[in-house]
């Protein structure tokens, strides 16, 4: 037990409390994973959209997972807490960030599947950065507002898959460019959310007598 | 001598109206936690504080007899559930024990 007693260290831990099983972790590494084996499967899905209907489905398999691995593995063991004022106020600037990066996306999207911006080809470096610039400072407020460091480390790994891929976007074939990229750096991210996941379960084994 | 003594009393002074119930250590752990939080179940601040299943209760006891925490006991399917709040006072108390935890630390750096 600590010895001194400091609500901002409290809340902290609170919101360390909230990642701790390495789940999250192991979540975007399902996805991004997932992302390398898109080519594979991507050709079976219906057009016009089946670019954006891979990633869909990944994101619904592991919300899915999520949401019952949370429910019942996860919350019994950490037991449940409902946000005091602080930590409310800290959710709506997560909600805003996600929010603001949703929107960037659809906006993409969009701009996408009705053509518009076809005409613009950004590649190389310029595309490496550019996308560096987007994702790199989102995950860096997310993890600053969770208290959630490895996430910044997340950020650095998914720009690097993105670099890899660019970087061997003419020597090899597209569907093991993918598999390089994606599909290590996901591996990776998946592996350390495994391990910590796996320690998680260790540290807190159920008790029967008590549930969240 | 007599002046400094009396400086010292007025430092001191304070001391013997502090809360007894939250200065306690475990208590002021437990408070602090359900201070920052809307409510929280058993397992949550067993985990958080560190403290044992037993000594848990036996605080948590004490707290809700003084009227400092709310405890609600329910079902979640057949096992038990144990979900606890501040209390209005309890709150108030904890408050008021900050600041004059507070008042007295800051008078003592001060010399």
């Amino acid at each position: 037990m600590a010895e001194n007693i400091d609500l901002k260290v409290i809340e902290k831990n609170i919101l360390k409390s909230a990642h701790q099983h390495g789940f999250f972790d192991m979540f975007i590494g399902f996805v991004v994973t997932g992302m390398a084996f898109g080519p594979f499967f991507r050709e079976s899905l219906p057009s016009p959209h089946k670019y954006f209907l891979w990633p869909l489905i990944l994101v619904i398999i592991a919300d899915l997972l999520l949401f019952i691995i949370i429910k019942y593995v996860i919350q019994p063991r950490t037991g449940i807490a409902k946000p005091g004022p602080s930590l409310k106020s800290m959710r709506k600037k997560l909600f805003i960030v996600t929010f603001i990066q949703f929107v960037i996306h659809l906006t993409f999207v969009i701009l996408l599947v009705i053509g518009i911006g076809r005409g613009i080809h950004v590649e190389g470096m310029m595309f490496i950065l550019m996308i560096g610039l987007f994702f790199i400072p989102i995950f860096a407020i997310i993890a600053y507002l969770m208290k959630y460091p490895r996430l910044y480390f997340i950020g650095m790994l998914i720009w690097l898959a993105i670099f890899i891929n660019e970087l061997l976007y003419d020597p090899i074939d597209y569907r093991i460019r993918w598999l390089l990229s994606y599909g290590i750096i996901g591996g990776i991210i998946f592996f350390i959310g495994l391990v910590i996941f796996i320690k998680f379960l260790k540290k807190y084994p159920l008790k029967k007598e008590e549930v969240s | 001598m007599a002046k400094k003594k009396a400086e010292s009393d007025d430092i001191i002074q304070p001391l013997s109206d502090i809360d007894k119930i939250i200065h306690e250590p475990a208590r002021l752990m437990i408070m602090s936690y359900l201070y920052v939080v809307e409510s929280a179940d058993f397992v949550f601040l067993r985990n958080q504080t560190g403290l044992t299943d037993g000594n848990l209760s036996s605080h948590l006891s004490k707290l809700e007899t003084a009227g400092y925490v709310e405890v609600e006991k329910k079902f979640k399917g057949k096992k038990p559930q144990t979900i606890l709040k501040l209390s209005k006072q309890g709150r108030e108390s904890f408050e008021v024990y900050r600041k004059k935890m507070e008042r007295m630390l800051s008078g003592l750096s001060e010399k």
